[in-house]
Order: structure tokens, then sequence, then C-alpha cells
């Protein structure tokens, strides 16, 4: 088993070398090296998009969490359709503000729109969130299965050392391009692997254990039913939640929680660099909210049936039944596992050191490189950020998981920022500084660092995390919109919104949506409300018993599988329609690159080479960069 | 980099990342198919082989273009050496060969129906026997 465990990681860790030197080979420009030259093809983006989305959402954990909880949990999926939907509405307009203001990474989009380097900083923190302890999280994770499914053969920390290097090596040769090429890669195995498996549980194993004994949930948690809309719970780690965790607020508030993967800025980083785009559509109904979500949602219960929740290696069972069967079978869920990981750990790691390479180094630190010294800049850049997570990964893997609980939820914090660049010109620099800035505080006293913190430091708080069984990400979304609409009253009109009417009056001119007549206007959005309160929302119990004993009948029906997953399968083809009907329909996701005018907003080529550059930071470099030539003279 | 390059690069990596997932698919139906003596997984490893290949044809016409020299090298090498590793099989390993000769055979057989198809819709039936017409290729006439 040893020799085949190998050999699968040893191949995909060829492919990849060999796309990078494909590409290193083709691609000579050294600026490209960071960007990929904003012109990387519609299928990199629909097949890796979803393959980031879902390793974003950790299919490694969700098994788990299934395991453990049951239906109630595999109502998580839903929340793809949820990124889906956060893509139609943001991710064109995004797209078209990053053509039109020729701007090269979210950050510069919004801190030029909003005309604030506050705003730059907080995407800057977010982007390092998911670049460093989530990249950790999945790395350590990762090094932990090898570490299992090799009997402690590969030591688990030998194995951080070996993955960490070689997607340095890797990234470091490629680029940008390489990267996604390989992300895309591993998305469609994922996704094959996945078929393959969920098939042979169901066939091969003999008895279907999800149809013989069902799921071995956790004591005291309901398997097949939501266990209420709310409970005034103090949250994980003071008092449990009867029947389990995931009410129907549980559920709705996670997925808000799934949109902020989707407008992360690292997310967003893949649709800015890729060319004018039919795939934004085809990726976010038919690959992410469609396959994606249908996928995980279908097979995920027959995987998770075979897992022992109960112990710290739920999946040690399932693998040795699986190699029993067949070597071959093992290997395929071991590289299944680690795609999911690997691929989340290399995605979020070089986009976050590739935006901060474009947005600190090349604009204040260095403003004027050279091509080549563009690429020498983005590779010490990447050197640093992989040493941190090797650092972190390998001795201090709780410091890395509990901070990458934080990235999610801050992101999200960037919603109304996003609501004010796509379609809310009125949502001023103020109200969405104060309104993320309250959002982001409530996030972290929500969330496993502020509650250490706090615990620590001065006196235990009394909620836990996810306080009355509702994610961080909503706690805070919730402040956030609250405060951002308070202070947009005061400030709606001004100067500076005749700055950001400019963008919008481009979009009203070029780029049309096409909502329909008050109607159909109505209809869509109302239609949104209703699929997100029956679906994630607390319509959501009704799906306990509305199949299994049907209102009104005073019957039993036999169905021979729980109400809550044909619930949950109609509302997702419900919800695929739903996006479908925006994207297309609305052309919310269809670009339409003749009315396009590049540069149409691009910043003073002035203030690019000296202006922005601030005096301290020019004094700094100046100072390090002149120091050795000076001391060499006084000597 | 040109477009053309460009173009030529990202056709290679999607063809590249269609391949390892539908080889490794392929490769694990067909070991437990042979493994376990299971009709099913062989006729599914097959089927992933078509797949793969269907998918490959798909992205010839959206990008416009044909099988470069490399591939059908490559995969001329590969159908080559399954047919003779089949071949020894049934020659050495009769007996244990005996309940898998269907199976195998008719994958053979539908792989190679399929690459024929493909010539023959894309080159027409001309040009499908004249990309074998090895005689005429190096023979005298094109010496002259």
């Amino acid at each position: 088993m040893q020799g085949l465990l190998t050999i699968i990681l040893v191949l995909p860790a060829a492919y990849a070398l060999y796309m990078a030197a494909q590409v290193s080979r083709h691609v000579t420009n050294g600026s490209d090296h960071l960007d990929a030259g904003s012109s990387l093809a519609n299928w990199t983006y629909i097949f890796a998009a979803a393959g980031v989305l879902i390793a974003g959402l950790g299919p490694f954990d969700h098994l788990r969490l299934v395991a453990t909880y049951g239906f109630q949990a595999n109502m998580l999926f839903l929340s793809l359709v949820c990124m889906g939907l956060a893509g139609v509405l943001f991710q064109k307009r995004l797209w078209l503000a990053s053509r039109i203001m020729d701007a090269k990474s979210p950050g510069e989009i919004f801190a030029r729109y909003f005309e604030s380097p506050s705003i730059r900083i907080f995407m800057l923190g977010v982007a390092f969130l998911f670049a460093v302890p989530l990249a950790s999280y999945f790395l350590s994770e990762a090094a932990g299965l090898l570490n299992s499914a090799s009997s402690g053969e590969i030591s688990r920390l030998s194995a951080v050392f070996y993955i960490g290097i070689f997607t340095f090596i890797f990234a470091g040769l490629g680029g940008w391009r390489a990267v996604v090429y390989v992300t895309a890669a591993l998305s469609v195995l994922m996704g094959l692997l996945l078929i393959f498996l969920g098939g042979l549980i169901a066939t091969a194993l003999g008895d279907v254990a999800l149809f013989h004994g069902g799921l071995k949930v956790a004591h005291g948690v309901l398997a097949d039913a939501i266990p209420g809309v709310i409970q005034f719970s103090g949250g994980l780690g003071r008092t449990p939640a009867e029947g389990g965790f995931w009410t129907a607020l549980a559920i709705g508030s996670f997925a808000v929680s799934a949109v902020g993967i989707a407008i992360s800025p690292n997310f967003s980083f893949l649709s800015l660099t890729t060319k004018p785009s039919s795939g934004f559509a085809f990726s976010q109904v038919w690959v992410v909210a469609g396959i994606g979500a249908g996928l995980l949602m279908s097979l995920a219960p027959f995987i998770a049936a075979e897992l022992e929740s109960a112990k710290p290696d739920a999946f040690q069972d399932l693998f040795a039944k699986l190699s029993g069967l067949d070597d071959m079978a093992g290997a395929a869920l071991i590289l299944m596992l680690l795609s999911g990981l690997l691929l989340g750990f290399a995605y979020f790691a070089i986009s976050g050191a590739n935006i901060f390479t474009i947005e600190v180094v090349n604009r204040y630190l260095l403003p004027r490189m050279s091509s080549d010294a563009q690429r020498l800049s983005s590779r010490i850049v990447l050197a640093v950020t992989f040493a941190l997570i090797i650092f972190i990964s390998g001795f201090v893997p709780a410091l890395g998981s509990s901070f990458a609980t934080l990235a999610a939820g801050l992101s999200v914090q960037l919603f109304m920022a996003y609501l004010g660049l796509c379609w809310m010109p009125w949502l001023s620099r103020s109200a969405v500084l104060v309104g993320m800035c309250f959002g982001a505080l409530v996030v972290f006293f929500t969330e496993v660092p502020g509650l250490i913190l706090f615990d620590k430091l001065f006196v235990p708080l009394p909620w836990g995390r996810w306080p009355f069984t509702v994610h961080s990400a909503a706690w805070g979304l919730v402040v956030n919109i609250f405060f951002c609409l308070l202070v947009a009253i005061f400030n709606r009109k001004g100067a500076e919104r005749a700055h950001r009417n400019q963008l919008h009056d481009i979009f009203a001119r070029d780029h049309k949506t096409d909502f329909g007549g008050r109607a159909a206007q109505g209809a869509k959005w109302s239609l949104t409300l209703i699929w997100a309160f029956l679906a994630i929302g607390p319509g959501a119990v009704l799906g306990n018993n509305f199949f299994s004993k049907p209102i009104f009948s005073g019957i039993d029906v036999k169905l021979g599988i729980p109400s809550l997953w044909v619930w949950e399968i109609l509302f997702w083809v419900i919800g695929v329609f739903l996006v479908w009907w925006l994207a297309y329909q609305t052309r919310l996701s269809v670009v339409n690159i003749e009315r396009l005018r590049l540069g149409e907003l691009a910043e003073d080529p002035r203030l690019i080479t000296s202006a922005r550059q601030p005096q301290w930071i020019k004094r700094l470099v100046d100072r390090l960069s002149n120091r050795p030539a000076q001391s060499w003279r006084v000597r | 980099m040109t477009d053309r390059d460009l173009k030529s690069l990202d056709r290679h990596a999607l063809v590249m990342a269609l391949w390892l997932g539908f080889a490794f698919l392929a490769v694990s139906l067909l070991h437990l198919g042979i493994d376990r003596a299971n009709w099913w997984a062989l006729s599914l490893g097959f089927a992933s082989v078509l797949a793969g290949f269907i998918a490959h044809v798909l992205i010839n016409i959206v990008f416009k273009t044909l099988f470069t020299p490399g591939e059908v090298a490559l995969g001329l090498f590969v159908f080559a050496i399954c047919l003779l590793w089949f071949g020894l099989a049934v020659f050495f390993y009769p007996q244990h060969c005996f309940s898998l000769f269907l199976p195998i055979a008719l994958g053979f057989v539908s792989l190679t129906a399929a690459v024929i198809f493909t010539m023959i819709t894309w080159l027409g039936v001309r040009g499908a026997f004249e990309s074998f017409d090895i005689i005429r290729r190096f023979g005298p006439e094109k010496k002259r």
C-alpha cells in the first residue's frame, strides 16, 4: 500500500511540475507571473472556481460533520447554491470594474472606488487570513491524513515540509497561470473520485451502511431532522444544543459565512485574472450550484455513513474497508481527500501572496520595478508566505486552525462594500467602513481567537462560539448592515458621491441588466427570498416531516430515505433554476465585451509612477538599499 | 508569448487536466475489475477511457484543432501495450482470462470503433483511410 500511495502522490506532483515547466517556458514576461496577464481561459475559471469554493467549504470536514450530525449537517451543502447566488450578484460587476478602472486586484478596486486605503488594508488582512492561517490548517490536515494513511511511516512534520516546499517550487516556477491550471485539474480529479467512491460504497461494499443502520451520529443528535429554528444555547464550548447544533438558523448563518469565501479577495482574484468571460455564468449555475452541490449532497451521506464519527481518525475504518476491497479504491479515497485539501492550501496561499505583492510591494515598496524584478519579488513573497505556513502547520497547528475560523466570517463583512461597488452608489465610504469595523469586532468576539483572548486576559465571556446556534459571520453581518445603513442615512450625498457615480454611470450606460418589468423584478427577488427562507432559513424545519408525514393527511409515508433529504434535493433543484434565471435570463453574469471601454476610469499615470509611494516608505527603502554602499565608503 | 502559443498552452493544460482525472478513474476501475473478476467495473473502466476520449474530441472541436502528433503517438503506444498485455495474458493464463475475455475484448473493440468513428466524421472516409495509407506516404510516388 505504501508503494501505491507514493505513486498516487508522485503522479499529480509530476503533473504539477510539468505544467509549471511548460508555463515558465512559454511565459517570458515577468509581470505575467503574478496575474497570468489577466488572460486565463474560461475553462480554468469554470473548473478552478468550483474546486476552490468546495475546498474552501472543506469537504474533508463536512464528511465528518455529516457523520456526526447526520442530515441536518448535510443541509450545509445548500451553501454552494448561495455561493453561486453571491457570484451572480457580484462577480461580473467586479470584473467590469477592474477592466474599467484598470485595476489588478480586488483591494485596488475597492480602495479607488471608495477612495479609502483603510478598505485596502482590511482586504489585505482578510487575504492574509485565507493565505496563512486557513492554508496552514489545510496543510496540517493533509499532513495528518498522509500520516494516518501511511500508518505513521510518513511523519506529519515531514509531510508538512515536503508538501510545503514542493508547492513553493511549483508556484515559484510556473506562477499564477500554472497554479490555476493545476487547481482546475485537481478540481476535476476530486469531482470524478467523489463519483467513483460514492458509487463504489453504494454498490460494492456489501450492505450499504446508510440503509442498514444509518448514520452513526453522536449521542443525542437527531440523525434525520433539523433540531428547531433556533436554540437559545450559550454557543459552542458553553452549553450544548439539544438534538444537534445545526438548527435552521445555524444552517442559514453558515450559508452566510460560505458567501464570505465567494466574495473573499482571494477568490475574486481568480475572476479578475480571467479573460472576458462567458465562464462566469456557466461556472456559477452548472458547476458550483448544479454539479458541485448536487454531487456532495447526494453522495456525502453514503460516504459519511461508513465513517466512525466518535473516533478521532474517522476515515481509518473506511480506508481499511476500501483497501480490503481493492488497493486502488483505498488510494482513491486518500487522493480525493488530499486533492480537496491541497487545492485549498495551494490556491489560498498563492493567491494571498500574489495579492500582497501587487498591492504592497509593487504599489508602495518598489513601485517602478522591471518585469523581471516583479517576478523575483513575487517569488520572495511566496517564500516568506510558505515559510510562515510551514512553521504554523508544522509546529503550532492550533494557531492556524483557530485563526482560520476568522477568515470567512471577516470576509463576509465586505458584503456591504460589494453592494456599494456593484449596485448601491449611495453607500458611502464612512458607512461601509463603520459597518465593517463593528461587524469585524462582533465576528472576533464570537469566534475562537476572540473568546480565548478575552477568557485568558480578562473574564470569561457569557457566550461561547456561535451563540444561539448562529454563525459568527451572520452575527457580524447583522451588526454591519445596521451600522452601515445608519451612517449611510446621514451622508448619502456629498462630493464623494460624484466620484462613486462615475462607475455606476458607466454600468448604467454600457452594462445594463435585464430585470424585466415590475412584475418580473418582484418575482425574481421574492422568489430568491422565499427560496432562502424555505431552503436555508426557518422554513427548512418543515422538511423534517414534509414528505414522510404529509400535513392534513394523517398518514405516514414510507419513503425509504429521510424526508429532510428529499426536501434538500428539491430545494437544490429550485436553487439551480433560480441561479440560472438570474445569471442568464437577467444577464447578471453575462458579460458584454463589445461595449466595454478598457481603462475608462484608469488611474492617472503620474500617480502610478511617483506620488503613490508614501514618503516614509520611500525613505525607509532608500535607507535600507543604500546602507551597504555607504558603510563601504566609510571604511 | 503570442496568442497562438497561449491558446496552444491552454488546450494542452485542459487536455492534461481531463486525462489526469479520467485516467486515474479508468485505472482504478480496471484494476478493481481484473482483481475481483467484476465485469461491471471493467466496463465502467473502459467507459471512463471512452469518456476521456470524447472529452478530448470536444476540446478539439472547441479549440478548432486536431490531435497533435505527440498525443496520437502516446495514445497508440498505450493502446498497443494494453493490447499486447491482453494477448499475452490470454495466451499464458487462458483459464484466468476466460471469464474476463468478453468485457475486455468488447472494451478494446468499442475504443477502436470510437476512434474510427471520430476519424470518419472528422476527416471523411477517404481522409481517414489516407491517414493509414503508409504505402502512398512513403512509397515511390512520393519519392518522385
